[in-house]
C-alpha cells in the first residue's frame, strides 16, 4: 500500500516537475566486499559472485578472485567447494539442492575475513496461467507478463522475478510476499519500470520461490526509491557486515512473446 | 500521578496567600477591547497606565484586566492599525469596560513614536512572534495564495521543508513537533496536495501567535513550537463579502451580524479548480478524474451579556485525487470547537472549551485488486483556563486540560472477489491530562518574569495488545490491556520560565528555559510529508519525546522604534527521538513498534533579525546560523549525524514598498543550505542491476536553495469598508531550478553506467489574483 501512495506522489511530482541530468563531486568509499549467491534447485552449475564496491563513475564490475568459497548441506553436513573464475564468479557442478533443505555458505577472503550465511529452499508454488497484459496509463501503453496462481494458506511465501528480453541478461524485476493476499488467488504483474516492452519482444521470466532472507534483501533494495528519506544498504543475511546475500531457491522459467491480441479490431 | 498535582497545588496556595497580603492593596478593572467598525475582539492590544507604569495586553478574546492602586486613572489603549485611545476609568467598580478602537484610516502614515512610551507586548515574551494576516498580506507567495505556513518560514529559527512539503522545522526540531491550533483545535494535516498549499485560508484568520521558545505553561503536547491561529469572529455590525479569484484557486468569505452588536457569523471557503481543466480533456479517463481541495471555516458567536460569550467554530477541509475508476485517494481534516468565556469579576476571566478534531484518509482501488484502505485519528479535548489578576504585579494563568486521542491505523477492506485479504490493525487510544499554573510577575519596572509549571500525566489505554521487543526488534512478550484499562503511564513536570530585563527604554535582554513533552508522534520515512504518514501514541516501547531548551537574546529598537533588532541564541537537548530500522515495514504492521529505533538529538543556533516597521519601505531580514544533529546506537555506527532538516544557513529578506497610494511592490528572497541527505559512496552489480553503496547517514548536502519572488498590487478602489485590488506575482523570478530531489539511476539501455539526475518542481510561475471586499 505504501507503494501505491509512494507511486502516486512520485507520479504527481514527475508530472509537474522538470528533470535535469547533473554532475556531482561525491566522496568515495570503495573496496567493500559484496557476495551474491543466488542458487537454484534446477541449476546444473551453481554460481556465486564476489566483487568489490566500485566508484560511481565505473562501468565494470571489480571481481575478487582469491577467496575460498564453500557451501555446506546442513542435512548431511557435506561440504562443496566452489572454484574461482576470472570474473569473480565461483562455480560448482556437484552440489544438488532440494526443497525444504537448508544450506550454509562460508567465504574466507585472502586477508582472513570470514563470512557465513544460511538459507532454506522453500517448496515451489505452481502457476495456474501465464499471460500478457496491457495497460494504458495516460498516453502510454505498457505490456507486461502476468502470472496467476493460488498462494498456499501458510503465511510466509515469497516470490522473486527476473526477466530477460530478447535473449538479454536476466534482470531482477520484483519480489512479492503474501502479506496482503495470503491464501488467495494471486496475480503478479512483472513490470520493469525502467524498460518498456514492445510488440514482438520475446521475454523469458524466471520465477523463484525464495526464503525470508532473500526477500528482505530485495524488498529493502526496492524501498530505496527517490522518495525514501534515508536510503541504506539492502538487508543482508550474511555475517560480518558484508554486502550481498545468500539464497537457495526453487524456480522455473516461463517464455512468452509480446503479440497483439487476436480479439482486437 | 499524585506528586505533580501536589506541586501545582502548593504552588497555587503560595500565590493565593500572596494575594491575601498584596491583593487588598490594589484594585482592578477589566473589560474588552473591540474594533469600532466590525465589533471584532482585538487581540494583544496594549492597555497601559503611565502613572503607575503598569500595563497588560488583551487576551485571545479581547479581554484585559489591570490591577492598579489608585481610585481613578487614565488608560492608554493601543494596537497596531488602530488609533490609540486614552480614556478615564474608575478602578474597583464591578463593571466591564468596552473600549472601542477606531482603525487607522491611512495606514501608510509614518507614525513617529517618541522615546519613553511604548514597549509592544511582543517584547515581553521571548520566542513569541505575533502577526496578523494584514501584516503579511503583501508578502508574495506561490500562485498568489497567501499562506501563513509559508510566511512563518521567513522568520528566524523556522526552516522550510522545501517545495512540495508542508512540514516546517523550528529550531532544529522534527516536522511532527509543531502544535498547530486552529481556534484551539489541533490540526493534524496542515497542507493540501502534498504541501503546495496550507489548509489555512488567510481570509478567515484574525491573529497568529507563534512560539518557538519560552512557551507559556498553558500550551503543551508538542515539543518544538506552538502556532496558535485565531479566526475572525464575524463582523457584528455589517454584512460584508470578501474574496479573491486566482489562477489556481478562489476564495470567498461572508460575514455579518445575526443580531447586530450581539451575535455574528463568519463563513469562509476556498477551492481549487485545477480539475475543471481536466473536464476539458478529450480522453475519457482523464475526464472522469478529479484533483481538487477545498477548505471551509465557519464561526458563530453570541454575546449573551457583558460577561458571557459563546463561540462555535468549525473547519472542514478535503483533498481528493482520482483517476477514472482506477484509484480514488482523498484525505481531510475536520475540527469543531465550542467555547464559553465568562468574566467572574474584575480579576477573574475563564474560558471553557470543548474540542473535537479528526483527520482521515481513504484510498480506493477499483481495478482487479478491489479494496479500500482507511485510517482515522480523533481527538476529544476539554480545556478549562483561568486568568486571574492577583495584584498589580502578578497575573496568574492556570487551568486544566484533558485530551483523549484515538488512532485507527490503516485497515484494508477487501471488496468482492478482491485480490487482497481484509486486514485490521488494532486501534490505539491515549489519555493526556494536564494541569498548569503560571505567573506573569512584574518584579519592577525593568524586570519581568514569567514562570510556571505544567504537570502532565499520560496513559496508554486499552483495549489492545502491547508487545515488548528485544534489541533486534523481535516481539518477545505481550500484554493485553482491556477496554477502559490503563497501560503504560508517564508523568512529567514541564517547568517554563522566561525572563525580560529592560536595560533601558529601547533595549531588552530576554532569557528562557523550557521543558516540553510530547506523546503523539508521526512516522515518516519519506522525503515529503505524505498524508498517509502514520501517527503513534506513546506506550511501553515508545517513550514520550522530550525537549529542554535554553535561550538568551538581546533586543533593541532603533530610531524611535522604527527599527527592531534582535539576536537570540538557543540550545536544545532532545530525548527519545524516533527513527527507523533499515527496511522498516511501517504499513499495516501489528508489530510496528519493533521497527522503530530511539535516540537523542541536539540543536543549537543563533538567530539575527532586523525589521523596519514603518514608512514607505518596510520589511525585515532574518538570518539563522544553526545545527541539528541526532545520535542513535543502531544508525551510522552510533556516531552523531546531521538531522535531515539541518540547515546551517537560513536567510530571508522581505521588503515592501508603497510606491504611491495605489501601487504596492514587494519582494522576498530566501536562501538556505540544502538538506542533509544520504548519497551513494560507490556501487556494485547484481542481476543486471546497479546497487548503490551508502555509508554515512545524511553525510552529503543537497545544493543550496535560493529564490526570489516579486509581487505588485494595484488598488483599483479602496474605501473604508470596501476594496478591489489586483495582485500580480512572479514566483521564482530568476527561474532557479532548486532540486526537489537528486537521485541516482542506471543510464537508459546501459545498466552499468550511472547517471545522476535532479527533479526541480517550480520554475518561474506568474500569477494574477483579483481580491475584493464589499
Amino acid at each position: 500500500m505504501r507503494k501505491i501512495v509512494g507511486l502516486i506522489a512520485i507520479a504527481w511530482i514527475t508530472l509537474i516537475g522538470c528533470e535535469d541530468k547533473i554532475d556531482l563531486k561525491l566522496p568515495e568509499n570503495t573496496g567493500q566486499l559484496v557476495i551474491t549467491a543466488d542458487l537454484m534447485v534446477s541449476d546444473q552449475q551453481h554460481e556465486i559472485s564476489i566483487q568489490k564496491v566500485v566508484s560511481l563513475k565505473e562501468s565494470m564490475l571489480a571481481p575478487i578472485t582469491d577467496a575460498e568459497v564453500y557451501v555446506r548441506n546442513l542435512q548431511n553436513n557435506r561440504m562443496y567447494t566452489f572454484l574461482p573464475g576470472a570474473d569473480g564468479v565461483y562455480t560448482n557442478k556437484t552440489l544438488r539442492l532440494q526443497e525444504k533443505s537448508s544450506y550454509r555458505l562460508y567465504v574466507k577472503t585472502a586477508d582472513g575475513k570470514e563470512i557465513e550465511g544460511t538459507s532454506t529452499v522453500p517448496s515451489y508454488v505452481d502457476v495456474d496461467s501465464i499471460g500478457l497484459s496491457e495497460r494504458i496509463i495516460f498516453t502510454d501503453t505498457i505490456y507486461y507478463p502476468t502470472l496467476v496462481f493460488n498462494d498456499p494458506p501458510e503465511k510466509g511465501n515469497y516470490y522473486k522475478y527476473k526477466m530477460s528480453v530478447n535473449g538479454g541478461e536476466l534482470r531482477f524485476i520484483d519480489v512479492f510476499s503474501d502479506k496482503y493476499n495470503n491464501g488467495l488467488q494471486v496475480q503478479h504483474d512483472i513490470v520493469d519500470r525502467d524498460r518498456d516492452l514492445k510488440i514482438g519482444d520475446r521475454v523469458r521470466v524466471l520465477r523463484q520461490c525464495i526464503d525470508l532472507g532473500a526477500y528482505n534483501y530485495w524488498n529493502s533494495f526496492q524501498m530505496i526509491n527517490p522518495g525514501a528519506a534515508s536510503p541504506s544498504n539492502p538487508i543482508s543475511n550474511l555475517s560480518n557486515n558484508v554486502l550481498g546475500y545468500f539464497s537457495v531457491s526453487v524456480g522455473k522459467y516461463y517464455e512468452s512473446e509480446v503479440v497483439l491480441s487476436r480479439t482486437r479490431p | 500521578m499524585l506528586k505533580p498535582i501536589k506541586v501545582v497545588f502548593y504552588f497555587s496556595s503560595i500565590l493565593f496567600c500572596a494575594q491575601q497580603s498584596y491583593g487588598q492593596q490594589s484594585k482592578s478593572l477589566s473589560g474588552f477591547i473591540r474594533d469600532s467598525i466590525s465589533g471584532e475582539n482585538i487581540i494583544g492590544a496594549l492597555v497601559r497606565n503611565d502613572t503607575e507604569k503598569k500595563s497588560t495586553a488583551s487576551n485571545k478574546y479581547g479581554f484585559f484586566s489591570l490591577s492598579l492602586r489608585g481610585e481613578e486613572a487614565f488608560l492608554e489603549v493601543s494596537s497596531m492599525g488602530y488609533r490609540t485611545k486614552v480614556l478615564p476609568v474608575q478602578i474597583g467598580k464591578d463593571s466591564t469596560y468596552i473600549v472601542q478602537l477606531v482603525p487607522e484610516e491611512n495606514q501608510l502614515a509614518e507614525v513617529v513614536v517618541t522615546g519613553n512610551k511604548r514597549k509592544s507586548i511582543k517584547d515581553l515574551t521571548p520566542g513569541l512572534t505575533q502577526f496578523s494576516p494584514r501584516e503579511i498580506e503583501k508578502v508574495p507567495v506561490l500562485f498568489g495564495e497567501k499562506d501563513i505556513l509559508k510566511t512563518i518560514q521567513l522568520f528566524p529559527g523556522v526552516t522550510s521543508g522545501g517545495e512540495g512539503s508542508s512540514n516546517f522545522y523550528v529550531r532544529g526540531g522534527g516536522g511532527d513537533q509543531n502544535l498547530i491550533l486552529l481556534d484551539e483545535a489541533p490540526v493534524y494535516n496542515s497542507s493540501h496536495l502534498f504541501g503546495f498549499f496550507s489548509t489555512f485560508n488567510s481570509d478567515a484568520i484574525k491573529d497568529v501567535n507563534f512560539y518557538k521558545g519560552g512557551v507559556p505553561a498553558q500550551y503543551g503536547g508538542k515539543i518544538s513550537s506552538v502556532m496558535e491561529i485565531t479566526t475572525l469572529d464575524g463582523n457584528n455590525q455589517h454584512f460584508n463579502v470578501e474574496g479573491g479569484l486566482g489562477l489556481i484557486a478562489s476564495r470567498l468569505k461572508v460575514e455579518g451580524p445575526i443580531q447586530k452588536g450581539k451575535s455574528s457569523f463568519m463563513i469562509s471557503g476556498r477551492r481549487t479548480y485545477a480539475d475543471l481543466f481536466l473536464k476539458l480533456s478529450s480522453d475519457e479517463n482523464i475526464k472522469k478524474s478529479a484533483l481538487f481541495f477545498y477548505d471551509l471555516n465557519a464561526k458563530l458567536n453570541y454575546r449573551i451579556n457583558d460577561k458571557n460569550t459563546l463561540y462555535l467554530s468549525g473547519y472542514f477541509g478535503k483533498d481528493a485525487m482520482a483517476y477514472h475508476d482506477l484509484f480514488d485517494f482523498n484525505w481531510g481534516n475536520a475540527t469543531g470547537t465550542m467555547r464559553w468565556n465568562h468574566v467572574w469579576n474584575n480579576r477573574l476571566f475563564s474560558n471553557t472549551t470543548l474540542i473535537f478534531s479528526k483527520f482521515n484518509y481513504q484510498v480506493k482501488i477499483e481495478d482487479d485488486n478491489n479494496f479500500k484502505i482507511r485510517s482515522d485519528i480523533f481527538n476529544y479535548n476539554f480545556k478549562q483556563d483561568f486568568q486571574y489578576s492577583l495584584s498589580d504585579s502578578h497575573n496568574l494563568k492556570f487551568g486544566l486540560q484533558a485530551a483523549l486521542q484515538e488512532i485507527r491505523p490503516a485497515s484494508i477492506e477487501a471488496g468482492e472477489d478482491s485480490k487482497v485479504n481484509s486486514l485490521h490493525i488494532q486501534k490505539r487510544k491515549g489519555l493526556d491530562i494536564a494541569a498548569y499554573i503560571s505567573d506573569d510577575w512584574a518584579i519592577n519596572d525593568k524586570f519581568k518574569l514569567n514562570y510556571g509549571v505544567r504537570a502532565t500525566a499520560y496513559a496508554a489505554l486499552g483495549p489492545g495488545m502491547f508487545y515488548t521487543y528485544d534489541n533486534a526488534g523481535e516481539a518477545v512478550d505481550s500484554t493485553y490491556v482491556g477496554n477502559g484499562e490503563m497501560g503504560k503511564k508517564y508523568v512529567y513536570l514541564e517547568p517554563r520560565l522566561s525572563l525580560n530585563y529592560a536595560l533601558n527604554e529601547l533595549t531588552t535582554l530576554k532569557a528562557s528555559y523550557n521543558k516540553n513533552v510530547q506523546y503523539l508522534h508521526q512516522l515518516s520515512n519519506t522525503t515529503s510529508s505524505l498524508p498517509t504518514d502514520q501517527y503513534v501514541l506513546s506506550n511501553n516501547t515508545i517513550k514520550p519525546q522530550l525537549s529542554t531548551q535554553y535561550s538568551l537574546g538581546y533586543f533593541r529598537n532603533f530610531a524611535s522604534n522604527r527599527y527592531e533588532f534582535s539576536v537570540e541564541g538557543y540550545y536544545r537537548d532532545l530525548k527519545n527521538q524516533i527513527d527507523y530500522r533499515n527496511g522498516a515495514d511501517l504499513q499495516a504492521n501489528e508489530l510496528l513498534d519493533g521497527e522503530l529505533l530511539f535516540g537523542k538529538g541536539r540543536a543549537y543556533g543563533i538567530e539575527w533579525f532586523i525589521k523596519k516597521r514603518l514608512g514607505r519601505l518596510s520589511g525585515w531580514i532574518s538570518y539563522t546560523l544553526s545545527k541539528s544533529e541526532r545520535q542513535f546506537d543502531q544508525i551510522n555506527d552510533g556516531q552523531w549525524f546531521n538531522a535531515r532538516q539541518d540547515k546551517i544557513h537560513n536567510i530571508a529578506v522581505v521588503a515592501q514598498y508603497q510606491l504611491n497610494p495605489r501601487w504596492n511592490l514587494s519582494a522576498n528572497f530566501v536562501y538556505y543550505t540544502g538538506d542533509a541527505v544520504t548519497m551513494p559512496a560507490g556501487k556494485y552489480f547484481v542481476d543486471d542491476r546497479t546497487i548503490f553503496y551508502y555509508d554515512k547517514r545524511n553525510g552529503q548536502r543537497m545544493p543550496a536553495y535560493h529564490r526570489l519572488d516579486l509581487a505588485a498590487t494595484y488598488d483599483i478602489k479602496r474605501t473604508k469598508n470596501t476594496y478591489s485590488s489586483l495582485s500580480f506575482g512572479i514566483y521564482n523570478a530568476y527561474n532557479r531550478k532548486n532540486a526537489y530531489l537528486i537521485d541516482f539511476r542506471e543510464k537508459e539501455g546501459q545498466s552499468n553506467v550511472t547517471e545522476i539526475y535532479r527533479i526541480a518542481l517550480f520554475g518561474t510561475i506568474p500569477s494574477i489574483t483579483w481580491n475584493f471586499k464589499f
